[in-house]
């Protein structure tokens, strides 16, 4: 009895509504790791469909992929296949919906695609305005000029 | 890779996310980083974020130091070589573990920065939280033949920010003082110790340099004087640090001895202890070792920190080499045998009944991977550092090759494996 219980618990759907209307059926526990969702489950028990204003279907779909095949493997796979925008929404999707060990990979991720790269190339990615002096800026490009060594030419 | 876009929004991500990539970054590119606007700089030089970036270099990026000895030949006129001039020098080098693990065949550059000569220093007393402690001694202004004192002095340096202090904690005496660096965890206060063994007197000299302080303190001498003090600002430090204490090996007995090439007569398991000072406050703990540990090896054993655990290690008869784990430091019952590795299983070609070898035959367990499944272990009798996974009963033979990037004629370079301490890469500040 106890058993047929736990299995109707773990299968039960959830639909998950993102901003732009898709709908994305998954399972409760794939749902959990997601801990926003959790925390909207946790309030309201009877929930069918829970709505992710600030997520687009397009990378709702990833990030349950994601939980759904997550591990070391998939993992290092994984980053490869975006590009930088679609890294800074899944970033901001990861963090929202809360889902820790995604948003780990993804800044691991980010951190590795700007390592080797100009401060301008940086600037550019990010959308900062450098607000440095010229003095201030060769002041610290003359001290860390080693640091200049190697870098990907933009 | 196509160019990034500029109407990309990353104006709505939080700050948060921004620290939490940028401190997953290597030194260097942060470094380099600083130029990106004040913000950014603001960031990198705050002291929360090096903490934050030196606990992510601490569990994802572990490393080591790799200390390589330099010998430059200058030729002189004489046909006999009678007046040839040798240059020693020694490199420090940091490099990963992972890197090695993955890769342990490769040329290492010596880079001219790495170079202990020019820093006017001869040997490092300690690494804590990405900073290394150098020691130099040199014959005091005072020196002469019948009253011969030394000079002693400290320089703090930061290998992956480059930057390092000018000399401190200057101190004149007769020599013989061992140094050793340490942290005090309760307050994260930077402390050296120097001790001597003084054997008119059969005691110990113990002093201590507290970062904050500015001065040296005499404090108790050792309740058991610790075999093998190392003297005269050496690059093999005698002490291990562990979680706000240093550690020694000692072994009771009424006059210390230094354990050269036999174990001393007379000799029991029994006398054999641990001296632990506690760098907070400044008192002395003593330690027994494992119940299992039953006969006085050959070779002096050696304490060692593995992976997060506090271990001790020796040679077993002619067959074996044990490691031992301390689970809980402090508390002897959770001492725990963590691996006896065969000579068999390491492939040494050797014969182990050799007597040259049974008292020469040295191990020196340096490194676990993260997954503590491969140590890297030092041999005296091999010129390579061994991988062994003890799960797979594995080995494999290393090759580094270390050059110096400066070329000089005529340089030989050497690895000194024995000499290799765990490292972490930090933007610590060395004020």
């Amino acid at each position: 009895m106890a058993e047929e219980k736990s299995q109707a618990s773990s299968s039960k759907m959830l639909t998950l509504k993102a901003s732009d209307g898709v709908l994305f059926e998954v399972e409760l526990n794939i749902a959990k790791e997601m801990k926003t969702v959790q925390a909207y489950i946790d309030d309201c028990e009877d929930i069918e469909t829970i709505p992710i204003p600030n997520v687009l279907g397009k990378h709702l779909a990833i990030v349950i992929e994601y939980i759904k095949k997550t591990n070391e493997e998939y993992d290092a796979e994984f980053e490869k296949q975006w590009n930088m925008d679609d890294l800074q929404l899944l970033l901001l999707a990861a963090n929202y919906l809360n889902i820790s060990g995604l948003q780990e990979c993804l800044c691991k991720a980010i951190a590795k695609r700007i390592e080797n790269k100009s401060p301008e190339y940086v600037r550019k990615v990010f959308n900062i305005e450098n607000d440095h002096s010229p003095e201030e800026e060769a002041k610290l490009r003359k001290e860390y000029k080693w640091a200049f060594e190697g870098v990907d030419k933009d | 890779m196509s160019p990034p876009s500029a109407s990309s929004s990353w104006a709505l991500v939080p700050e948060h996310l921004f620290t939490e990539f940028l401190s997953l970054l290597p030194v260097k590119s942060l470094l380099r980083f600083k130029c990106v606007s004040n913000s950014w700089n603001t960031l990198i030089s705050d002291p929360n974020f090096v903490k934050l970036h030196l606990k992510k270099s601490k569990s994802h990026n572990p490393q080591f130091t790799l200390i390589t000895h330099h010998v430059q030949n200058f030729k002189g006129e004489s046909e006999y070589g009678s007046d040839d001039e040798y240059e020693v020098d020694y490199s420090i080098i940091p490099y990963s573990i992972h890197s090695f693990l993955d890769n342990p065949s490769f040329t290492l550059f010596a880079d001219h920065h790495y170079l202990l000569n020019e820093k006017d220093c001869s040997g490092v007393a300690g690494s804590c939280n990405g900073l290394i402690c150098l020691s130099g001694f040199g014959f005091s202004a005072t020196h002469t033949f019948d009253h011969q004192t030394y000079e002693y002095w400290l320089r703090l340096w930061n290998p992956a920010t480059r930057a390092i202090s000018e000399k401190f904690g200057c101190f004149v005496d007769s020599g013989g003082f061992g140094l050793n660096f340490g942290c005090d965890n309760s307050t994260g206060t930077f402390k050296v110790v120097a001790s001597r063994y003084i054997p008119d007197k059969l005691t110990s000299d113990v002093r201590v340099f507290s970062f904050d302080e500015n001065v040296w303190r005499n404090i108790q001498s050792f309740p058991v004087v610790p075999f093998n003090l190392m003297g005269h600002a050496s690059l093999e430090h005698d002490a291990v640090f562990f979680n706000g204490t240093l550690n020694w090996l000692a072994v009771r007995n009424d006059i210390p001895y230094t354990w050269y090439h036999l174990p001393p007569d007379n000799f029991t398991v029994e006398q054999f202890v641990i001296v632990s000072l506690n760098l907070g406050t400044e008192i002395y703990n003593m330690y027994t070792l494992p119940q299992g540990f039953d006969e006085v090896p050959p070779v002096a054993p050696t304490v060692r920190v593995l992976g997060d655990c506090f271990c001790f290690s020796y040679s077993y008869k002619e067959t074996d080499f044990i490691i031992w784990q301390m689970k809980k430091f402090g508390i002897q019952e959770s001492w725990t045998q963590f691996l006896k590795i065969s000579y068999h299983d390491l492939q040494l070609n050797h014969d182990f009944s050799s007597r040259t070898l049974k008292y020469h035959l040295y191990f020196l367990p340096l490194f676990l991977s993260k997954d503590g499944d491969t140590l890297i272990l030092y041999s005296s009798q091999e010129l390579e550092v061994i991988l062994y996974n003890w799960r797979d009963h594995r080995v494999e033979r290393t090759q580094v090759n270390v050059h110096k990037t400066i070329i000089d004629e005529g340089t030989c370079t050497n690895s000194c494996w024995h000499f290799a301490n765990g490292f972490v890469e930090s933007l610590t500040s060395i004020c």
